[in-house]
């Protein structure tokens, strides 16, 4: 460890809540560095945030590092451990916003911190309302994350855990690619973003009709534990399987499942990259969410 | 389900259940590549090549002897002659392993636990966080597979056993899999053991080996087109699926033939009748040889039906047998499907359970709704949602593609001369950049089976050329005639090209096209 003081790692957006929620997190901590991670393209889309980070940071006097994050998964992978598990740049109390990182990136690292024993909080805000035609499109193939791939028993069969969100096309892909003997859909509860309409159980089951054996459950991303207690008894009913677990609801799910993923390491941890991300994904910043890991 | 239809476990209840010993000479051993485990890509954080493939070869190696020790495990006979020789078969792995095997379980039950014991200490070690997380105990087919095979053989039931590896879904492997796999298949001796390996038509497998080799078709391995291919009546595929729809009929006690249970529409049939003799009195006013008469006659006798419908007709009453097995466009999968859905329709409506036949209105609106349903999930849903790698921009252009060769083939049934009823092709004129433009909305029409190839053979020095196959399940929707002829239609790339990426029609071979002696269309317009 080589730094002192608190940290802040987020990654650069071209949405609103990204700088706002920014703003936010350097005028009410004090943070001493501040890590900001990038992924390869739309660097026009993503330029004025970027120019509103350099200027803030260099009103705050704060320690930056900005962290361009090649494409190539392996890549990416290596260097973000280079970075944050060999030369462990950064100090002990870590915070994740987590507001605009994908779940890949959440994920690895939540595994080198948790790993270095680092005190984990992380923040993540929503925004005024999504929009309404699509959000990410074109997804790739589903990925496992590196070292955390599971244990895949030849007795057992494959049972897929999807924390369902707006697109069913997903959860259609999931299912496709996998081929599970059980899906365990889990539906966040309430009425937020559309969500009841956008999000319905049933559209989710449909693309999975005369696949595999589909069943639901609920939970509450929102809540204090962000679906923890929920993930955890669902997956406890399908401990004979070889599970794959990914999470497609809302970012504080990404929290609660890679807890649950902590409990039960031999769960395999799945992501779906798009190639496409609307640049009208959101717009403004609403709630925030705060916790410690 | 081929490779699982030959499995041993299969192949035995199968016997038992027929009543016949069976024979322990051939013993297939299904292998499924689908699973998590072949998921992993730990292999790709490693530094060194040697690495990510020794790991990736030792996954493998487990899958295969997890899987011949589970096949061989539910059959009853072997788990009974193994434990005879129990001990030797036990000491003789643990000398050749260095291992020592857990001595409560058989000889195949420890090689199994074995197995699962190596695979998990494996993928703990790969998923230790660290760099070059490397398993040092890795297994490979000729430390274990070979030595594992060969004590089996000790077993008096397998002592003339040839296993058949079947490798299920091998398009999921990783190259060095794909490698490591493609050396044991040029192995010079096979009297053990031989592989299977099944993928999908349109993945196009490396055939380099681990050391840089190649395998050859013809020498090292022959391919086998699963999908069967046919033209006529009297062809193999035609007779196999009657015999398909005749037993899966008798299966659920109905002894009445395909062609009784699949009637076709009367004006249907007689429509069809009428226009052939209508051609038949044209061909013998223009000859007297009685070939030529009858090649006009196969080449306009069914386009004549077509051409003279009324525009404000509906589409055509696609019903019976001849035109479901056409319609399925040689794949078994396609004509079982549409077969259930009106039975399964009838079913439902019956009020006591009895279903004498499939009355040709249900075959009617059967047909359609599956031709529907595949165009909507060309147009509206998109093949981008379905199909992995495919773009939104490529869906549309794959739909813009089919969507012309519809309008194409239309055109021809008009007004073609020589090739009215040609709903394959070929394609001309090959330039390499269009090629590399087109090739992969080909792939993706293929993966989602809307496009069908096949190996014929070329006018033009008999060479071999690559012929496709449109799903005929599209032509309904359009009121065209799924019974093509036996001739392909010339396509030039270019063309594919424009129709795909610009939407442009394909141009009109005005040489070859004749004139309509009646007014209209081929149908009303607004019908789809």
């Amino acid at each position: 460890m080589k730094t002192s003081g608190k940290t802040l790692i987020s990654v650069l957006s071209w949405e609103d809540r990204f700088i706002r929620g920014l703003m936010v997190d350097l005028s009410t901590t004090s943070y001493k560095n501040f890590f900001l991670l990038s992924h390869e393209g739309r660097d026009k889309l993503k330029e004025k945030n970027y120019r509103e980070v350099k200027k803030i940071i260099n009103e705050k006097k704060i320690n930056f590092e900005f962290i361009k994050m090649p494409n190539d998964r392996a890549k990416r992978w290596k260097l973000l451990e280079e970075k944050f598990f060999d030369e462990d740049i950064t100090s002990k109390n870590v915070t994740l916003d987590i507001t605009t990182m994908r779940r890949e990136t959440i994920w690895t690292l939540l595994s080198f911190f948790n790993s270095k024993k680092k005190n984990i909080a992380y923040t993540y805000y929503q925004p005024d309302y999504y929009n309404e035609f699509w959000l990410s499109r074109e997804p790739d193939i589903p990925q496992l994350l590196f070292k955390h791939s599971g244990i895949t028993k030849f007795s057992k069969k494959s049972a897929l855990l999807i924390i369902t969100g707006f697109d069913t096309e997903r959860t259609r892909q999931l299912v496709n690619h996998y081929e599970p003997e059980v899906v365990l859909l889990g539906v966040q509860r309430g009425k937020q973003f559309d969500n009841n309409a956008r999000n319905n159980f049933k559209l989710h089951k449909d693309v999975c009709k005369g696949q595999t054996t589909v069943k639901t459950f609920y939970l509450d991303a929102y809540s204090e534990d962000h679906g923890f207690k929920s993930i955890n008894s669902a997956l406890n009913k399908i401990k004979r399987y070889n599970v794959i677990a990914t999470s497609q609801g809302p970012k504080l799910s990404a929290i609660s499942l890679y807890k649950s993923f902590l409990q039960n390491t031999e769960i395999a941890m799945c992501y779906v990259p798009a190639k496409q991300y609307n640049k009208d994904y959101s717009k403004g910043i609403g709630n925030v969410f705060k916790g410690k890991f | 389900m081929t490779l699982r239809y030959n499995s041993v476990n299969v192949q035995y209840a199968k016997a038992k259940y027929d009543g016949k010993k069976f024979e322990y000479d051939n013993i297939g051993i299904h292998v499924p590549c689908k699973t998590p485990l072949f998921e992993k890509n730990e292999y790709s954080l490693l530094d060194e090549d040697y690495q990510a493939h020794i790991l990736s070869e030792h996954y493998l190696v487990l899958s295969i002897i997890s899987s011949i020790c589970q096949s061989l495990l539910e059959i009853n006979e072997i788990r009974e002659s193994e434990l005879k020789l129990n001990k030797t078969l036990k000491l003789d792995m643990e000398y050749l392993l260095s291992i020592k095997l857990p001595s409560r379980y058989s000889f195949l039950e420890s090689i199994l636990k074995f197995a699962e014991k190596e695979s998990v200490k494996t993928q703990i070690t790969s998923n230790t966080l660290g760099k070059n997380r490397i398993y040092k105990k890795a297994v490979s087919f000729s430390s274990l597979v070979l030595p594992f095979i060969k004590n089996l053989k000790q077993i008096p039931l397998l002592k003339n056993a040839h296993f058949s590896l079947m490798m299920d879904d091998a398009h999921d492997l990783n190259k060095y899999q794909t490698r490591s796999l493609n050396s044991w298949i040029s192995y010079r001796d096979h009297t053990d053991f031989s592989f299977k390996v099944a993928v999908s038509k349109v993945y196009r497998p490396e055939r380099i080996t681990s050391n840089g080799g190649t395998i050859l078709e013809g020498h090292d391995f022959t391919s086998i087109e699963m999908e069967k291919h046919f033209y006529n009546k009297k062809s193999d595929y035609s007779k196999m699926a009657k015999r398909i729809l005749k037993k899966r009929l008798e299966k659920v006690d109905i002894n009445s033939s395909p062609e009784f249970f699949f009637p076709i529409n009367p004006s249907f049939s007689k429509g069809l009748k009428e226009s052939e003799k209508f051609i038949i009195n044209e061909a013998k006013k223009k000859y007297k040889d009685k070939n030529q008469i009858y090649y006009y006659v196969y080449k306009y006798g069914r386009a004549e039906y077509f051409r003279r419908r009324d525009p404000k007709a509906n589409l055509p009453p696609y019903s019976g047998l001849d035109i479901i097995i056409d319609i399925s466009t040689g794949v078994v999968r396609n004509l079982l499907e549409p077969c259930f859905a009106m039975y399964d329709y009838e079913l439902s409506n019956s009020t006591n359970n009895t279903i004498n036949k499939i009355p040709h209105s249900t075959q009617t609106k059967i047909i359609l709704s599956k031709s529907n349903d595949a165009w909507v999930r060309l147009q509206q849903v998109g093949l981008d949602k379905e199909i992995e790698g495919c773009s939104t921009k490529q869906a549309k252009q794959v739909f813009q593609l089919f969507d012309n060769l519809m309008i194409l083939f239309r055109e021809r049934l008009l007004h073609h001369k020589s090739l009215p009823r040609a709903i394959e092709f070929f394609i001309s004129e090959r330039d390499s950049k269009v090629m590399e433009s087109i090739q992969p909305l080909l792939d993706i029409s293929q993966k989602a089976q809307l496009l069908y190839t096949r190996l014929g053979s070329s006018k033009d020095q008999g060479r071999k050329e690559i012929f496709y196959i449109p799903n005929r399940i599209l032509l309904p929707s359009r009121g065209l005639d799924p019974q093509g002829q036996h001739d392909r239609a010339a396509i030039k790339a270019k063309d594919i090209y424009n129709a795909a990426f610009s939407n442009k029609k394909f141009p009109a071979e005005k040489k070859d096209t004749i004139k309509l002696k009646k007014q209209g269309n081929l149908f009303y317009e607004n019908q789809w």
